[in-house]
This record gives structure tokens, C-alpha cells and sequence, in this order.
């Protein structure tokens, strides 16, 4: 996601509107859904289950980016397909959050729904 | 632009959202039908045109032409299952589902096929359905054809469709153009968030306002819990009314009796409502043969514009890969090409970080093709299985075997091939392990070594067949050839459910026109007046009378 990001006072403002959109396409899905996304998150939360499942030693908020990217990639290509369905889940959490909103367009070059009259 | 939902209120529609009851409410009605898809709507309509009191309930909301903002982040939580991102069990699959009123074919992308003689033939060998003929199926193909304004699409394809059409012709493979069921279609590409226009045929401005002006109730936001029987007939269907923003049910509950109900709740819908309802089942057919068209697809970067989120979605097709092989032989596939928008497109394609990046800053040069795998013709295809999760709600587990698997490696090689014969820079199949690749030698390669594996290969379906599949022998199936339930005399399944495998081909005309003729049926079983005599000679065709094929096969 770095990439994409802007740099300054906008890339607060993006990851802002980004994580905004998480909440508002979880809040889309089925009670059971939300349930397991909530398992989830409270072992990406707790020290002890992140640093056994993710291998991030420090927590989230001081994290660097290649720890980030290296616990993705294990996910990813994960034995187990339940950790590749986490890390699914949050590639499409992420990019559904993003590129749903009209600022991440520009970028891409998509001009936006044309106008019905 | 003309809301057909506004007018129609203002007319005098009997249209509720069952989010706003405040209290219990009962209907009553001759057939109540559950689910207002291409199934449901199609039977509304016949239904209400015979003289019959119909009442329509639908879990999704009511979302209508003026509603329809042509925006991703609107579209999937609003009008689509558990926000289009419904996974099977092992979350190995991504469902697209419709779930609003009209069903899928509000957020469809219009393609129409009959279905195909050679799916027809393998149902009449294997399941016993010897009535599914194609001159006999013809005339309710046509009927529907007419009805929803099917018809080849007469502009030409947008660049997106245009490179699997240029790919087909320089390595000679046949290729054809789709029928759509649009009138006036502006060719805007936004089929998927609903036509802002009411251009596309759907149930939403065809049949659901035909029966709602013949006196049909429509109860949106309402979900079909359970029918409760006596004997063998069914004499109750219990509803719970959901919240407002359509996730829980909301506690005041809709009861409606009828005289006969159908469910067209969709193939994963109608097993789940059949599961638990607890029906006879002696034989554990509810919910199995699930089957998925299992979608493969290939990226590439275009050296020209594509803007694959612009025109008719779908316009050019190649069944080739379908006739390679017997139908019960290695897997078939039939090739088209989705729609490119930006959630749709960046959720599906693979990678992370940098990768991810270059190629969605690409996005306006970028082209996909789909393989469908025509699942469910072969001994090791025999699809998933609905259940019911611990809150009523159902799961469908399908297994990927290494039949299909097999299939989907052939399709990622046939796509890249097509996609490099079309001037592709480059392919990227979507697959965890693949990176885009330059050059057919390079991609060839690679395909060939990829782990065929779930959630390392990227797999997506559209269209959900089977669950309550239909068949002449009750221990194999659930309905007979016309939707009725074996076991109980007044219920009736009118959806893709009732297709005893996948058909090779998108399904919603396939709903469309066995719909028609089992509805038309029942229509006359239960003393309604069909206005079409020869529509209604034809639907008497099967078990139970008198063979007049002969004269019923004029029209």
C-alpha cells in the first residue's frame, strides 16, 4: 500500500478515510463473517498471538514496513489455508477500502461513473 | 430518467419494507414466492397474469433506477450477498450474488444464453428429464427472448471484449457475439450497480412491475425463515423482517399463508430455506450438487487503452475450449471477459505492495478474460454441498479437485495464448505465485509449474446451480422436471437451483425460459388463466399427461 500512499499531511488524511472504509464494508457483512473477522483482529491485537502468528515483535503502531510486508508474505504463501484466507481477506478489506473512494482515482487513471442525465 | 418504482407507488403498488413494521404482519395469497430474482420474477408475472393473487418477499432491499449511483462502495454492501464478497467454506472461492429486489439480474451483466443441447441431452440421459428437449424448450426461450428484449448486441464490442475477439481470430478459434437483454442500453459498462437508465430488461422493471400492477404484494427486507408443514403439504412460510440496514433480522416476524409456495431464493438460498424447514429428504439431496462454473482469469497490460470499465460489460464470447472434449470428458471452459472497475479489479488481482501498485497504475490499459469451468459432468466433478451455519444461515463448501484443477491450468494457458495473439505486453494469470509475464514462451512456463492449489490460485463464480437439483428419480434429486417437490404437493423451487449440474453457460436465460413453462404450469394447476393457448399446450407436455407433442410443438 506504501506506494500508493501520498506523502505529507494527505497520507494521514488517506489512511484515515481508508480505515473508515474498512469499517463501513465490514459493517456490509453477515454477523458470522463479522464474528470471524473479529477473531481476526483480536489476535492481530493481543502481544503474545501477533508475535506467535505474525512474528511482529513490536506493536502495530511502531512496526516498520518490511516486518509488515514479511508477515503479509508469510500469510500469503502460507501452508495452512487458513492463514492464506486471513491474508486474503485483508488484501481485500484494504484494496476494496481504498480504491472505493473517489481521491485513490486519479492515480489509476479511472475518470469516475459518467453522468446520467 | 423515469423511476418505475416511484410511479408505480404512486399508483397504488403494494410495496413494503418489512424494516419499517412495527409490528407482526400476516398476508395471505394464492402463491407466495420467495426470492424476486430471474426465477421469482418471472413467475410473479405469469402468476398475477393469470388472475392469481401473488405475494413476493425478498431479503434484500428495494434499490430502484434512481437509487443506482454507479459507485462500487454503494453497490456491493447494498445489492449484493454479504457485500459481493461471499466465499465459499475454506474461503477458496469469491461468490457474486445479487440480493435486492430483482435479484441478480439487477447486478448482472446481461449476457443471455439458452441453454445448451448439449447440457439438455447429458439431463435427459443421465437425470431422467426427457421433456428437456430443445424443440420443446425453444418456444419458452423465445417467449422470454421477447419479453426481456434479447437480442445479439448490435454495437461493436468495447476494447476490453475486442481483445478476446482479436485473439480468437488470429489463432483461429470461433468466436461469437453475445444477446443482451437491454433496450436503449446507453453502453455505459455499469451493469454490475444496477442500470441508472432502466435500460437492462431486468426482473426490476419487466415482470416484478407487471405482477405489482396486477395486485402482487412485495415485502422487501424480508427474510423466508421457514415453512411449516402438516401432512404433506406446506401451510405456513414464517419471515422475519430485517433491520434497516439489512444485516439482522429485526424481531417483528411475517407470517403468509398460501396455496401453493415456490422458492426461487437462488442455489444457495433455496436449499438453505428447504434445510431449515426441515422437509423430507430421505435421500440427503438438499443442498448437494452444487455447482459453480469455477471462474479462472487472466490480467494483461494492452499497449493501447482498454478502459474495461466502460460499454456493454460482456459482448464477445468463444466456446471453443467447450467442444474440445466430450462433456463428460476433461473439464470444458467457456471464455468471456469481466468488467474492469477499480474495487472489483484491485480486490481480484494479486500481489501485494509495489507489484500491486504498478499494475493498478496500469488499470487503464488493463484487460482480463474469465474461463468458466463447466463443473458437474464428471465423476469427480460432483460440486459442493449447502449447509447451515450455527445461526440458520447457509455455507456452501466446494471442493476443488484436481479434475478441476487440471481444467483451470489448460484455461490459464489457453488465456495467456489468446491474450499475447491480442498484442498483450503482458499476462499476469491470477495465481499468488505468477508475476506478469512478457513474452508466451515465459508465461507457458510458469503456468505449467504452478501450484493448482485453493487460495493460491485465484477462483471467482457469478453463477450458483444446483442444491435442489431436479431428476425423475426421487431417491437423486429433489423436484421433478416442472420444480415440484417430491415429497410435498404445494411446493415448488422455480430457480438455477433445480439444474442438476452447471450449464456451460451464464444462466439467467436458462432461469428465464424453464421458469416460464413450469410457472405456466402451475398457473393452470391451480385454475389460473393463461392467456397464451400455445404456451399452454406445450407446458402440458410431460409426465402425468397424455403426450400431444405433436400438436403442442406448433407455435
Amino acid at each position: 500500500m506504501a506506494t500508493a500512499l501520498p506523502d505529507g499531511t494527505e497520507r494521514a488524511a488517506a489512511i484515515e478515510r481508508t480505515v473508515r472504509g474498512l469499517d463501513t464494508a465490514i459493517a456490509g457483512l453477515t454477523p458470522s463473517v463479522q464474528g470471524e473477522l473479529a477473531q481476526l483482529f483480536v489476535l492481530l491485537r493481543a502481544p503474545a498471538t501477533r508475535v506467535i502468528a505474525t512474528g511482529v515483535m513490536r506493536p502495530w503502531h511502531l512496526a516498520g514496513e518490511n516486518e509488515i510486508e514479511r508477515f503479509l508474505r508469510a500469510w500469503r504463501f502460507s501452508p495452512f489455508t487458513r492463514l492464506r484466507g486471513a491474508y486474503d481477506a485483508i488484501h481485500q478489506l484494504t484494496y476494496a477500502a481504498w480504491y472505493g473512494s473517489n481521491e485513490s482515482w486519479s492515480a489509476i487513471g479511472y475518470p469516475g461513473p459518467p453522468a446520467v442525465a | 430518467m423515469n423511476d418505475p418504482f416511484a410511479s408505480g407507488k404512486a399508483r397504488g403498488w403494494r410495496v413494503f419494507d418489512a424494516s419499517n413494521f412495527e409490528r407482526d404482519a400476516r398476508y395471505e395469497a394464492d402463491v407466495a414466492i420467495v426470492g424476486t430474482g430471474a426465477g421469482g420474477g418471472t413467475a410473479a408475472e405469469i402468476l398475477s397474469r393469470a388472475g392469481l393473487r401473488v405475494v413476493l418477499i425478498e431479503e434484500g432491499p428495494l434499490r430502484s433506477s434512481s437509487d443506482f449511483a454507479l459507485l462500487e462502495r454503494v453497490a456491493y454492501p447494498n445489492l449484493y450477498q454479504e457485500s459481493a464478497a461471499r466465499k465459499t467454506k475454506d474461503k477458496g472461492i469469491n461468490i457474486l450474488q445479487g440480493r435486492c429486489v430483482g435479484g441478480s439480474t439487477t447486478v448482472n451483466w446481461t449476457t443471455s444464453f439458452r441453454t445448451p443441447s448439449s447440457t439438455l441431452a447429458f439431463w435427459r440421459e443421465r437425470f431422467g428429464l426427457s421433456d428437456y428437449r430443445d424443440d420443446l424448450l425453444a418456444p419458452w426461450f423465445a417467449h422470454m427472448e421477447r419479453r426481456l428484449h434479447i437480442a445479439p448486441w448490435s454495437l461493436p464490442p468495447n476494447a476490453n471484449n475486442d481483445a478476446l475477439l482479436r485473439g480468437a481470430q488470429q489463432l483461429g478459434i470461433p468466436a461469437g457475439v453475445i444477446a443482451r437483454n437491454v433496450e436503449s442500453c446507453r453502453n455505459l459498462g455499469y451493469c454490475g450497480f444496477g442500470c441508472p437508465v432502466n435500460a437492462k430488461q431486468s426482473m426490476l422493471v419487466t415482470t416484478i412491475p407487471a405482477a405489482l400492477d396486477r395486485g402482487a404484494v412485495l415485502l422487501s427486507r424480508t427474510r423466508a425463515e421457514r415453512f411449516v408443514t402438516r401432512g404433506d403439504r406446506v401451510v405456513e412460510l414464517q419471515c422475519a423482517a430485517m433491520d434497516a440496514r439489512g444485516i439482522a433480522p429485526s424481531g417483528r416476524t411475517v407470517g403468509v399463508r398460501a396455496r401453493h409456495y415456490v422458492t426461487a431464493a437462488g442455489a444457495i438460498g433455496s436449499p438453505a430455506l428447504l434445510l431449515r424447514s426441515a422437509l423430507p429428504d430421505p435421500f440427503h439431496r438438499v443442498g448437494k450438487r452444487t455447482f459453480l462454473h469455477p471462474t479462472l482469469i487472466s490480467a494483461a497490460i494492452m499497449p493501447d487503452p482498454v478502459m474495461g470499465f466502460s460499454g456493454a460489460p460482456q459482448s464477445v464470447y468463444s466456446d471453443h475450449f467447450l467442444s474440445v472434449d466430450p462433456i463428460d470428458g476433461p473439464v470444458g471452459f467457456k471464455l468471456e471477459v469481466p468488467p474492469l472497475h477499480p474495487v472489483l479489479s484491485s480486490t481480484t488481482f494479486t500481489g501485494l505492495g509495489e507489484m500491486h501498485a504498478r499494475l493498478m497504475s496500469q488499470f487503464s490499459h488493463a484487460h482480463a478474460m474469465l474461463a468458466l469451468l463447466r463443473d458437474g459432468f464428471h465423476e469427480e466433478s460432483p460440486g459442493g454441498t449447502v449447509s447451515l451455519k450455527s445461526d440458520g444461515t447457509p455455507l456452501l463448501d466446494y471442493a476443488l479437485t484436481p479434475y478441476l484443477w487440471e481444467g483451470a491450468r489448460r484455461a490459464l494457458l489457453a488465456m495467456a495464448e489468446l491474450q499475447f495473439a491480442a498484442g498483450a505486453h503482458t499476462v499476469l494469470p491470477l495465481h499468488e505465485d505468477a508475476a506478469p509475464y512478457a513474452t508466451l514462451d515465459e508465461a507457458r512456463a510458469a503456468i505449467s509449474h504452478l501450484p493448482m492449489e485453493v487460495l493460491r490460485t485465484r477462483v471467482a463464480s457469478a453463477h450458483v446451480m444446483g442444491g435442489c437439483t431436479m431428476g425423475s428419480d426421487p431417491t437423486q434429486s429433489v423436484v421433478d422436471g416442472f420444480g415440484r417437490h417430491h415429497a410435498l404437493e404445494n411446493l415448488s423451487v422455480f430457480d438455477g437451483s433445480i439444474f442438476p449440474t452447471s450449464l456451460g453457460a451464464n444462466p439467467q436465460l436458462s432461469i428465464y425460459g424453464i421458469t416460464a413453462r413450469n410457472v405456466t404450469r402451475l398457473a393452470t394447476s391451480l385454475g389460473g388463466k393463461v392467456e397464451n393457448d400455445d404456451l399452454i399446450s406445450l407446458a402440458m407436455i410431460g409426465p402425468e399427461t397424455p403426450p400431444v407433442i405433436g400438436e403442442g410443438a406448433r407455435l
